[in-house]
């Protein structure tokens, strides 16, 4: 493995909260506006997030630096302790898009039917499951606490315009 | 409706042919309704009222108690939904962008809907919503501790011109209270430190406290504060004095021109029809008459004060036009 | 005072009186136990029902559902990892490990015996301290707020883990989330990024069901080889008993008291007490290790500590008129509704209603413990339904809290959202607890200085004149350094005996 694959490997986060912090600094002055005021407090809306903003920057650079001159050992580390455990990021990707669909075709199907989607695609995902299973709990989550939240504590969950 | 007709075809055996059916007469229904007869039969389903403010506040119980009251005259059940942040806005937005079929109103005070769009940028303004019922106010006033040096409104005013500053409190930016504060510290040339609390409560607090020399609120919730001996309020904002607050003289009495109060009311989106507005109107007209959620106003430290569609619109839209003013000035 | 007393016990043991309690407490649980159902609201739906009521019965139905629905936040926070009500997030520190571990009754059983406790403390201090303490809560001005929301921020240095820099990234993530929403001074717009819903702040709760519950659903999803993650209940204790809390009875009463004082400040409320016990109960705790990884004593800190929390919050609402939380304010308008003005003269004129409060506050905790001991049993089954089922059920769950604590879909994006951001701190290692402390206490912190500078004209000063700001500050030293220079002492001195 070359050693700038080395570097982001183990830097990833890092380098990551780096860059959301950047973004976040540098976003400020279009995000937040100043509104003149006559008080001399010395501190406005833009102090806090500029010093939040500057401390994830400096603590992210400090901990990508601070891991170049520990990189051999945290390498060693790691390759011991991983291996046991394989995570499937597939499935993980599948379950996020699967909600991500249920917020979008809500609006248009309502809670019930897209519920029954939902919890059958997350059945499916998960796996070690009978179609009965499914089946029944599928059903008991859309209808029944539909009806339960609308009649007993007259909470409405969305109705979808193209069925209710 | 769509609901209980597939519900009905799964249980009858013969499927396809009966929900194609129900499907061709589920949409000419819908179609034919949505043209003509919407107000015929108003209301056909819950009617949802919108609190841009959180379960259990001034507003959001006034709010529940007059869809309690007017339920009664409905055959449909009336939702009370809070949809609170961004004081008040949020909620107001989603009432603003609301279907205009009669189905979804909303309950608010002032602050979101009159002086929130001259001060944020939000995506409404009173012209987005027409009146259905306007139930009651409540005045701002000025208050200070009981061992302030200010005795009455005109030892306050003859702080003009003087070196004092006065650390003034208030519920929050962009309020009434807060644009009241304003207004009169413009007029009045007074040197002042502006601190805002979350909630009138805190500022109150803090003013007992000692943190802060003088809050502006309504003075019904300094209520308490007052009749325990530890504030005193100063001055109201209403028109006329108050009996619960006896000798306690207005701004306009003292010469200072301001006249402004926080309102609660009832409107709907701008588009929705005049003949659903008028049944609406009715019913909640009722409702805000009767004796039981008269009593209930009081009891919330609300002065009762019951206008309809039309009264409550005008007034909106002459207070927005003054808090406008007061808020541009600077 | 005694006939006062006896009034209030022949009110509250009116058989229609003890079946609101019951009633009351029930609906509490229901609603604390669910994620997105907050007290808050189940107190609101519970209040026109008390219009019909006289002001005895109304004040007995609202703190049965008040009690119990403090209190239950713990029990989805134990089993699901989600907390109820923000005031249990350092709950779930500690419980759901438990209940990874397979022993989840007992830390139920542990939550349950230190919110009774911790609730019968604090009904009493209701009565004997209320205007003592009421006097106290007047002289938190903004300096002295920011002083305490500022100890409690310290905390986020000892519930870091294992890698402090790890840990302080995720509270600054904490406070810039925080600092999302119109600000509380000038009133402009930040990081709104041109949709208005962010007007209004990151929504606490949605955070937490991302952070919590979704991500932690996406890690078990991710676990291929082990599915059945949840193992079973299979710990000793099978019922629920005294002798769990026994050993930590010292922690109760302390982190009852931290909750009390804390109770009384207005404005503050139920979580800032729960992280400040937790830490404390940390800091003397014998085996510190454990916290953050299946602590009963942790436990036992946060739930006595938030329900230590729910009558001292009545204090200022009933001596001042000032609520101190939002179920606090809404029992002012019960109050009001029925022609009561809080003030000092309540205390005089209305002698037997105050003792009514403070007996049903004690009844409520009572029937709370039995209707607790026999839900908790059924609630604990959760734990052995296959993960299959369960994930499915949790997910929904979160899906209808997110949505119906603002009505709108936003809620359930921001979930999302903080799903997938939870998700990446558990593959990185990145600790959960600061940024929940973070998000709670940041706009308080932030709030309070900024008044504070503004009294000031921006002199740093006014923060170490003022004596019960300088004092907080002074204790805030104390703890965050003295076990640093306690361990430099004993490393010394051993060093010392050997050489």
């Amino acid at each position: 493995m070359t050693s700038s694959g080395v570097f982001l490997r183990g830097n990833v986060s890092s380098i990551t909260t780096l860059l959301i912090g950047l973004f976040f600094f540098l976003s400020i002055p279009s995000q937040i506006g100043i509104s003149e005021s006559t008080d001399l407090s010395g501190v406005n809306s833009r102090t806090m997030p500029y010093l939040i903003a500057s401390a994830i920057i400096l603590l992210s650079l400090y901990t990508i630096v601070s891991n170049i001159f520990a990189n051999r050992k945290v390498e060693t580390v790691k390759s011991n302790d991983e291996p046991n455990e394989i995570t499937s990021y597939g499935r993980v990707f599948l379950a996020f898009v699967a909600i991500a669909l249920w917020i979008v075709i809500v609006p248009y199907l309502g809670f019930n039917i897209t519920t029954i989607m939902l919890v059958t695609t997350i059945m499916i995902i998960i796996g070690k499951c009978r179609w009965w299973q499914i089946a029944i709990v599928a059903l008991a989550l859309s209808f029944p606490i539909n009806y339960l939240l609308a009649a007993v504590l007259k909470v409405y969950l969305p109705s979808g315009s193209v069925f209710g | 409706m769509f609901k209980k007709i597939l519900g009905s075809t799964v249980t009858s055996g013969l499927p396809s042919v009966k929900l194609l059916a129900s499907i061709a007469v589920a949409v000419t229904i819908t179609a034919v309704s949505a043209v003509s007869a919407q107000a015929a039969d108003f209301p056909s389903k819950p009617i949802t009222i919108i609190v841009p403010y959180g379960a259990g506040g001034g507003t959001d119980t006034t709010g529940r108690f007059l869809a309690n009251e007017a339920e009664k005259y409905f055959s449909q059940p009336i939702a009370v939904v809070n949809r609170s942040g961004a004081g008040g806005t949020v909620g107001t937005t989603a009432a603003a962008a609301a279907k205009p079929d009669g189905y979804t109103l909303y309950f608010g005070a002032s602050d979101a809907l009159v002086t929130a769009p001259h001060s944020l940028k939000v995506p409404y303004t009173v012209d987005n919503f027409r009146g259905i019922v306007g139930v009651s106010y409540a005045p701002s006033s000025i208050a200070v501790r009981t061992d302030s040096p200010w005795k009455t409104l005109d030892d306050f005013l003859a702080e003009k011109g003087t070196d004092t500053i006065i650390d003034r409190g208030h519920s929050g930016v962009g309020g009434v209270h807060h644009t009241l504060l304003k207004s009169l510290f413009l007029e009045t040339g007074i040197k002042f430190r502006d601190i805002p609390f979350q909630g009138g409560s805190k500022a109150i607090a803090a003013l007992r406290g000692g943190h802060v020399d003088l809050i502006g609120g309504t003075p019904g919730s300094m209520m308490a504060s007052v009749e325990a001996g530890e504030i005193r309020v100063l001055a109201l904002s209403s028109a006329e004095q108050l009996d619960a607050f006896p000798g306690v003289p207005t701004f306009k009495e003292k010469g200072v021109d301001i006249v402004a109060t926080v309102e609660w009311y009832l409107l709907a989106p701008k588009d929705t029809p005049d003949e659903v507005v008028a049944i609406l109107e009715e019913a909640f007209m009722k409702a805000a008459s009767s004796d039981e959620f008269k009593a209930f106003t009081v009891t919330r430290k609300q002065e009762s004060l019951v206008r309809n569609a039309k009264d409550i619109m005008a007034k909106v839209k002459a207070d927005s036009a003054f808090f406008g003013e007061v808020i541009k000035k600077k | 005072m005694f006939e006062n007393f006896l009034y209030a016990i022949s009110v509250v043991f009116l058989w229609e009186n003890i079946v609101l309690i019951i009633v009351g407490t029930a609906i509490g649980m229901v609603f604390g136990a669910l994620p997105g159902l907050t007290v808050t609201l189940a107190v609101t739906l519970v209040l026109p029902f008390t219009f019909d009521l006289s002001p005895e019965s109304g004040i007995i139905l609202l703190t049965g559902v008040y009690c119990s629905g403090t209190y239950a936040g713990s029990i989805s926070a134990i089993l699901i990892n989600t907390p109820g009500t923000p005031s249990s997030a350092a709950t779930a520190w500690d419980g759901y490990p438990l209940t990874q571990k397979g022993r989840s009754l007992e830390a139920l059983s542990v939550g349950l015996h230190a919110s009774v406790i911790g609730g019968l403390i604090s009904a009493v201090a209701l009565i004997f301290f209320a205007p003592m303490l009421a006097k106290t809560a007047l002289a938190f001005g903004p300096p002295e707020r920011f002083a305490l929301t500022f100890f409690g921020l310290t905390i986020i240095a000892r519930v870091s883990g294992v890698s402090l820099s790890k840990g302080l990234i995720s509270a600054l993530f904490g406070l810039l989330i925080a600092s999302v929403g119109v600000d509380p001074i000038m009133g402009v717009p930040r990081f709104s990024f041109n949709t208005f819903y962010l007007y209004g702040g990151v929504g606490m709760i949605e955070v937490f069901i991302g952070i919590f519950a979704i991500a932690e659903i996406f890690n078990q999803i991710g676990k291929r080889a082990v599915m059945a993650q949840h193992s079973k209940s299979d710990s000793q204790t099978k019922t629920i008993r005294w002798k769990e809390i026994v050993p930590h009875y010292w922690t109760v009463v302390k982190s009852s008291v931290i909750g009390i004082i804390i109770g009384v400040v207005p404005g503050t409320g139920g979580s800032i007490a729960s992280f400040i016990a937790y830490d404390e109960a940390k800091r003397s705790s014998k085996e510190p290790e454990l916290f953050g990884k299946g602590s009963l004593e942790g436990i036992a800190a946060a739930e006595s500590a938030n329900n230590g929390v729910t009558a001292a919050t009545l204090i200022p609402t009933l001596t001042l008129g000032i609520p101190g939380n939002t179920v606090a304010a809404i029992f002012l308008g019960a109050l009001l509704i029925h022609g009561l003005t809080p003030g000092p003269q309540l205390f005089v004129n209305q002698g037997g209603l105050m003792y009514t409060i403070m007996v049903s506050f004690i009844m409520a905790n009572i029937v709370m413990y039995f209707q607790g001991r026999l839900a908790l049993k059924w609630f604990d089954k959760i734990v052995n339904i296959p993960s299959s089922i369960l994930l499915p059920i949790i997910l929904t769950m979160c899906l209808v809290g997110a949505y119906t604590i603002s009505n709108s879909l936003n809620g359930v994006i921001v979930a999302l959202i903080f799903g997938c951001v939870g998700y990446a701190m558990i593959k990185f290692e990145y600790p959960s607890a600061p940024m929940v402390i973070a998000i709670i206490l940041g706009g308080m912190v932030e709030e309070s200085m900024r008044q504070s500078l503004i009294l000031s004209d921006g002199s740093p000063m006014i923060f170490l004149t003022r004596p019960l700001s300088l004092a907080f500050f002074v204790l805030t030293i104390f703890v965050t350094f003295s076990p640093m220079v306690i361990k430099q002492w004993k490393k010394r001195r051993n060093g010392g005996g050997q050489a």
